[in-house]
């Protein structure tokens, strides 16, 4: 099918377009030039006086995977709120507000123009369920990141300082599990949590069972990854998260990496949840700046802001240790948590942000500021964390936060005043522009995760997912409702060269790919060796068989393998 | 009164979600206007004409609209939801949530009822003339805190299922007959009276509020002190005779231990080896 796309003021940061009014071309699910196409075959889409963008990247949100499926039992609650009408031939039903189904998880970023998503964290040996539930998401193209940060064999082979048979192991276990890249969640605490310790675990506390500290595992896994040449960099959730006074952990986890030599990068997700200073949480204040300071010198760290939005949230996390505190501290009296045998373990407590909450209107405040004073969109992703600092669909609400200070003051006013006095946020004037939004949102997630030559831009040979707002940059942008409500329902969404929303309404259902990675730089003989030293262990540690472990890439809908090295 | 009558068509053979039939929603509209109301039957969307028919003349004022549905219709659902006056008679049984959110009037059922009568219920009065399922007044699953019933009056002339006043904070709900299990879980206030035997596990997690049980109950849960023995209980000013057995907890849930527990003693005569518990203190 062929598209023509008119008209329209164009985004497209990695090919530098910014805003001007150019032509797209759409065949056969690539992006060509409209020139070359036939406007009498082509169904031509008016985007006169509307915004074009690639489609939505967003690097961090959990969609999927047994976490988020106790997250849904947890809460029934929750669904009673939202639903969305099945209409036959088009589109399933779904409920769910933080903690959608898994149809309306699709829809509602196909809706405000998001194509690609990313699941964060999947313990591997559940990733099978995972995957399961990937392959039903629609619309989206998507990939997981599997857990990785207190996997025994890899704890074995970095306390015994044995690097390469550790990047062996994880080669294979990204390949038998069709994971995309490494994620650490509070490097070690898991493993201390298998034994009902582990709140609080600093960078350089030991983990007695191995003898080796969170700080081995980030630099140890920072040489994996590029041994491997994986397309990510590593996916980190620093030590201490959520507890006051951890800005310095994660300036000291930046830090272990300094002076590794080329290559070395890593990523700090929702680093909102890693920027508090004080010494209680009575005493919370912003430690943004210094993170923000850290990171307009470095070249090598990138974050996602993990911006807390108020109402309702789930937060859920393989942190177990955190949310066995957190559900002490909160007034929703349940919680969820498990331990997965060998690799990880997770908690899930509801939880409601409030305005008039001290700690809450900081870390509101912690999230921006870090966006704000960051000076290079590229390296910034705005996200929420979902559902741990409030579900996606507010992302347009963020845009506008990001976009027009008058948004930000009218949320100010109305939030707790010892938190706003303590903010810095009141004297920032920097608001992003259309282009830097489209970075940010688009081109830089692309680009973080290794895709940029077919996601995050609209040159030519690019996938064809190209997100169309009703707003017109020459005269809508200062109005904040007016870009929430063009970003919350695109005018066109077009995944795969499909047109799968139009006008703010699902128009089709699809199914996306799963990407994952198969890297084969490391030679045969290492490979050959770790696998059978695997599975000699795994029959001693684990209670499933090894072959049972490995998914086939038949269970996937739409297996895409990136290939690296070889 | 002006009373707008619903005949039933013919059998029904899915659920209906009907959560139309209150007389919010019929008053100040005409007949052909209630004849069009959206209503669901199983997933397809109905209207309210093609499943009853309706006579009556339609009353301007919420208070003066009385509805009868002559006939049974235990597979409608949501017949009086959030309905804040008026009356609803029903000669036949009823479907679930029947009354959910109710904020003031007063429904009347030949029949049984199903699940969820009266679920978290702000106001008004609830008469059941034959059984009731669970969750009787209760707050739906999933929900924390002050969600049951609020206050209220709900009575059930025959017996309830399990759950009956789950989590409830306020007002009063009477069996005649027997209970199932778990009357007054998560309870935080209220009463509750069981005129005949329940199946156990009375007051779980409950926080406060009472349950009087006059019949047979298998054996109180662990974590109940017993307190006193009560020669009468008191309900809706109607004075139950006793002697009671007055156990306070839970204290699994809390270790103010605010809930009580009447058990009726010349029905219960196993539970008197706590009488020398009470002899001790």
């Amino acid at each position: 099918m062929e598209i023509i796309i008119k008209g329209g003021y164009v985004f497209d940061p990695i090919n530098g377009v910014k805003g001007e009014k150019l032509d797209i071309g759409v065949k056969d699910g690539k992006i060509v030039d409209p020139s070359k196409l036939d406007e009498r075959n082509a169904k031509v889409i008016d985007a006169r006086g509307k915004t074009v963008m690639p489609g939505g990247v967003d690097i961090h949100s959990h969609i999927a995977g047994p976490k988020v499926n106790v997250g849904r039992l947890l809460r029934p609650e929750d669904h009673y709120i939202s639903f969305i009408k099945a209409i036959t031939g088009v589109k399933r039903s779904g409920t769910g507000k933080t903690t959608p189904t898994v149809a309306s998880i699709g829809y509602r970023y196909a809706r405000m123009g998001w194509t690609t998503v990313i699941e964060p964290a999947t313990p591997p040996l559940k990733t099978r369920h995972t995957h399961e539930e990937l392959n039903d998401i629609p619309i989206l193209d998507k990939a997981c990141f599997p857990l990785v940060d207190s996997n025994w064999f890899i704890l074995d082979y970095i306390s015994k300082g044995e690097i390469e048979k550790c990047a062996a192991f994880v080669a294979w276990l990204l390949d038998a599990i069709k994971g995309y890249a490494l994620k650490l969640v509070d490097p070690g605490v898991a493993e201390l949590w298998s034994q009902g310790k582990g709140y609080g675990l600093d960078l350089d506390d030991e983990i007695p069972s191995f003898g080796i500290t969170p700080r081995e595992i980030i630099t140890g896994l920072c040489k994996v990854n590029r041994m491997l040449k994986l397309p990510h960099s590593i996916h980190v959730h620093c030590n201490r998260l959520g507890i006051p006074g951890n800005y310095s952990t994660t300036l000291e986890t930046m830090r272990a990496l300094e002076g590794m030599g080329d290559g070395i990068t890593i990523h700090i997700t929702h680093a909102q949840f890693n920027s508090y200073k004080g010494d209680n949480w009575p005493a919370l204040r912003s430690g943004a700046p210094e993170i923000a300071d850290y990171v307009n010198a470095h070249e090598h760290v990138s974050i996602d802001m993990g911006q807390v939005i108020f109402g309702g949230a789930t937060t859920m996390t393989a942190d177990a240790p955190f949310e066995f505190a957190l559900f002490h501290m909160t007034p929703i009296r349940k919680w969820a948590g498990s331990e997965v045998e060998v690799e990880s373990a997770s908690g899930i407590v509801p939880f409601k942000y409030k305005k008039k909450s001290i700690v809450n209107a900081v870390q509101w405040c912690i999230g921006l500021e870090l966006a704000l004073l960051i000076k290079d969109p590229w390296r910034v992703i705005p996200t929420t964390d979902h559902p741990n600092g409030g579900p996606f669909t507010r992302y347009p609400r963020l845009i506008s936060w990001l976009m027009s200070k008058k948004a930000r003051e009218e949320v100010l006013e109305k939030i707790n005043k010892t938190a706003r006095r303590r903010s810095v946020l009141p004297d920032i004037d920097r608001e992003y522009s259309l282009y830097e939004i489209a970075i940010s949102t688009r081109a830089a997630p692309a680009k973080l995760l290794g895709l940029e030559d077919r996601k995050g831009q609209l040159g030519e040979g690019a996938d064809a997912d190209i997100a169309i707002y009703d707003l017109d940059p020459t005269k809508d942008l200062n109005d904040p409702d007016r870009i929430v409500k063009a970003f919350k329902y695109a005018y066109c969404t077009i995944k795969n060269g499909e047109t799968v929303v139009m006008n703010g309404k699902i128009a089709k259902t699809s199914y996306g790919r799963t990407f994952y990675v198969k890297s084969s730089v490391l030679d045969e003989e290492l490979m050959k060796g770790v696998v059978s030293e695997v599975k000699q262990k795994f029959k001693e540690w684990y209670t499933v068989q090894f072959s049972n472990y490995i998914i086939d890439e038949s269970e996937i809908r739409h297996p895409e393998p990136l290939v690296m090295g070889g | 009164m002006m009373t707008v009558t619903l005949i039933p068509k013919e059998p029904f053979k899915v659920l209906i979600d009907a959560k139309c039939i209150t007389p919010d929603e019929f008053a100040g509209k005409s007949l052909e206007e209630i004849n069009s109301l959206e209503v669901y039957e199983g997933s397809l969307v109905r209207k309210l004409g093609d499943l009853f028919v309706i006579k009556g003349d339609p009353e301007d004022n919420v208070d003066e609209t009385r509805i009868v549905i002559e006939g049974d219709v235990w597979k409608v659902c949501r017949i009086g939801e959030k309905m804040s006056g008026g009356s609803i008679l029903i000669k036949g049984s009823a479907g679930h949530y029947l009354g959910r959110w109710m904020q003031g009037g007063r429904i009347e059922v030949r029949g049984n009822v199903r699940s969820w009568l009266g679920a978290e219920m702000q106001d008004g009065t609830i008469e059941v003339f034959g059984n009731a399922g669970s969750f009787v007044g209760g707050r739906l699953r999933g929900k924390v805190g002050k969600k049951g019933m609020k206050k209220g009056y709900i009575i059930i002339h025959g017996s309830a299922g399990a759950r009956v006043g789950h989590g409830m904070v306020k007002g009063t709900i009477i069996i005649d007959g027997n209970s199932g299990p778990f009357p007054g879980s998560e309870m935080m206030g209220g009463k509750i009276l069981i005129r005949g035997d329940c199946e156990g596990k009375a007051g779980a997690n409950m926080i406060g509020g009472s349950v009087i049980i006059c019949g047979r109950l298998p054996s109180v849960l662990p974590g109940f002190y017993i307190d006193d023995i009560a020669p009468k209980a008191k309900v809706k000013k109607e004075k139950i005779e006793g002697p009671f057995y007055v156990f306070v907890g839970d204290a699994l849930a809390s270790r103010i231990c605010g809930g009580r527990l009447y058990i009726h003693k010349a029905s219960n005569p196993h539970l008197k080896v706590y009488e020398e518990l009470l002899e001790e203190v």
